[in-house]
């Protein structure tokens, strides 16, 4: 999988928007089509088969657990950097949507759609600052960010409602119907994660995508070959920002109430925790890590103070055994073993 | 607020003083294991809070004699940056420098869920060290443990800067610090001289937690906004600098010093990290950072 600087490089500048019909990337865009779209009829297909129950709604946590961390893998798999802003822009998403309906009763899909616009805006203006760091500088940064965050949801209770956090947030509504049943948050958050999903995949595979990765191997060099590096980090970060916001929006009306654990240092780790689980570069992986979270968060992990234990020593395990990820550290071992077998 | 200008000066100068050196412990800290091993160490302050439960459960609870209690708490902070020091360095030797940060993420929050396992999530504290009552200096209240808290900070961080300027061991740690390979044909023992600085580091944030528990209380989720608050102002000062990492403690201090006395004390967060991000957009290398500094290694999430 891994591609040399050269190749990343090869489709990287301005001609590739102006491929033709048959560009690698048409083909990699007919895949991702392909298989978002199966993976989509099967998803619709589990109610049709199981019928209606409790695990829509664990299913439903899966889909919402899995765009925060669709966005921070675009981010990390793409440039290699690391935020810790998705559980703040999350709960900006969350907390925005809410406001809108609630307050200003502004209908929920509308209100989503205008608290991304406060996500880009925030995003912007924090990406435009931080992306100048790397590393290191650019997760103490955003993290510093992140509580600012959280200080003001707290501190602004005329606005949010403090620690008590707001309640009553209505669902989404689609003209006909108000979206109330499991069943019916799950017929309309399913796709949206896949679409997103396929989006973050043809970005993966275009020529911004392979930008993003010479970033990781050497940004230095994009300059000379003309590519303003720092935009597509800009860019990058906005959008998968919005994955966080349209993640938290979704999530507001769905539970119908929202507290400032939504936006906690601790929900920003548990993002980061999924992404290890599924693996840094894979954005499949977000899906297989937010599912895992979620069973582990219904059936394993009630106590907050046992939660906190598990989460730590797992990332440090995680990290230590498989620093790509569980799932692809995983994948990778079962390879090799069945290699081996083969001779 | 009384309008006593003199009075309201000396607050602020004592009230900064003391915040500064719980700051300025945790930054130099922070300061050590960076410039040893270029690892940001998200689990810093939980060497304060250990410090500080440790002592605050045996001496404060048990009514163990105090100087044991503090033996107890610098010998869990040993073991702890020992652990640490394995986790980070010697077990993921391979590892991209995000890899680490990552590990210490996980180390910070299991420290926590321990910690609040073993105690509980209240705030404890203990008796200060020479009484409660406050004494008055122009119409200004100081009390006896900030003195100490000054005292014993200001002591423990002439002592590193004489161990590591002007003894061997010291001179070890610079070496390995300016180049770890270079160091190495020397014949300089690598390995040992990263434990020293993890556990010279170690020591250092649980003396910070032991004298500053009495005056402003510790619980089990305290260490990690200490340790934002340590890479903060070792960032504003400059990376790896340990003069810088003081002044950057100090004026953190200042500044939060100056929002509670003038606002309220919940804002008292936003100005310092406005500050930090405004620090590193103007003068990304701190402000006593070395100016040929490039600093930052070619990092990777994804690579092995």
């Amino acid at each position: 999988m891994k591609t040399s600087l050269s190749d990343n490089l090869a489709a990287a500048g301005p001609a590739s928007a102006a491929s033709s019909a048959s560009s690698p990337f048409n083909r990699e865009l007919r895949r991702h089509t392909l298989s978002a779209g199966a993976f989509l009829a099967v998803m619709l297909l589990v109610p049709a088969v199981f019928g209606t129950g409790y695990y829509l709604n664990t299913l439903n946590f899966v889909a919402l657990l899995a765009l925060p961390t669709l966005g921070l893998s675009l981010l990390s798999g793409l440039s290699g950097q690391l935020a810790i802003s998705h559980g703040a822009f999350f709960a900006l998403g969350a907390y925005g949507s809410a406001i809108l309906s609630t307050n200003l009763g502004i209908t929920p899909l509308l209100s989503t759609v205008l608290a991304q616009v406060i996500v880009v805006l925030i995003a912007a203006a924090i990406g435009s600052v931080v992306l100048r760091l790397r590393s290191h500088y650019l997760a103490i940064a955003t993290l510093s960010f992140a509580i600012i965050v959280e200080l003001l949801i707290e501190e602004a209770r005329s606005l949010t409602g403090g620690m008590q956090g707001m309640l009553g947030i209505p669902p989404i509504d689609v003209g006909f119907m108000e979206l109330t049943s499991d069943l019916e948050i799950y017929l309309l958050y399913w796709p949206i994660t896949i679409v997103m999903l396929w989006f973050a995949l043809n970005i993966s595979s275009s020529g911004v995508g392979r930008v993003l990765r010479a970033v990781r191997e050497g940004e230095p060099v994009l300059g000379s070959l003309g590519i303003h590096a720092p935009r597509y980090k800009i860019g990058i970060y906005i959008l998968s920002s919005i994955y966080a916001g349209v993640g938290g929006s979704l999530y507001a009306h769905f539970v119908g109430f929202v507290t400032p654990a939504t936006g906690s240092i601790m929900f920003a780790i548990e993002i980061i925790m999924v992404l290890a689980l599924g693996g840094f570069d894979r954005l499949w992986g977000a899906l297989v890590g937010a599912a895992l979270m979620t069973l582990l968060n219904e059936y394993a992990l009630g106590f907050a103070d046992f939660k906190r234990i598990i989460l730590g020593v797992g990332l440090i395990v995680i990290m230590l055994v498989f620093p790509r990820g569980l799932l692809p550290g995983l994948i990778d071992t079962a390879r090799h073993w069945f290699a081996r077998r083969a001779g | 607020m009384t309008s006593n200008i003199p009075a309201d000066l000396i607050q602020i100068v004592m009230t900064t003083l003391t915040v500064g050196c719980m700051y300025a412990l945790v930054a130099v800290g922070v300061a050590l294991i960076y410039s040893a091993t270029g690892v940001i160490n998200f689990a810093q302050g939980e060497f304060v809070m250990l410090g500080g439960m440790t002592v605050a459960s045996l001496y404060g609870q048990h009514d163990w004699p105090l100087a044991a209690a503090i033996a107890v708490a610098l010998v869990v902070a040993l073991i702890y940056s020992a652990v640490l020091m394995l986790l980070t360095t010697a077990f993921a030797a391979r590892m991209s420098l995000i890899g680490v940060l990552i590990i210490t993420i996980g180390a910070s929050i299991a420290t926590q869920g321990v910690a609040a396992w073993i105690w509980d999530s209240d705030t404890h504290r203990f008796a200060p060290f020479s009484g409660d009552e406050p004494f008055r200096i122009l119409d200004a209240t100081i009390t006896p443990q900030a003195l100490w808290i000054i005292g014993i900070g200001g002591v423990s961080i002439m002592l590193l800067l004489w161990f590591i300027r002007s003894t061997m061991m010291g001179k070890a740690m610079r070496a390995c610090a300016l180049d770890r390979a270079a160091a190495t044909m020397v014949g300089i023992p690598v390995r040992w001289t990263i434990l020293m600085s993890f556990v010279l580091s170690g020591m250092l944030c649980a003396v910070g937690g032991i004298v500053t528990t009495p005056l402003t209380t510790i619980d089990a989720n305290g260490g990690m906004l200490l340790a934002i608050k340590g890479f903060s102002a070792a960032m504003l000062g400059g990376m790896g600098n340990i003069g810088g990492a003081l002044l950057g403690a100090l004026l953190i201090a200042f500044v939060e010093t100056l929002a509670v006395t003038f606002s309220s004390s919940a804002f008292k967060e936003l100005p310092t990290f406005t500050i930090i991000i405004l620090v590193l957009l103007f003068m990304p290398r701190g402000l006593l950072g070395r100016r040929g500094e490039t600093g930052l290694h070619h990092e990777d999430l994804t690579q092995r």
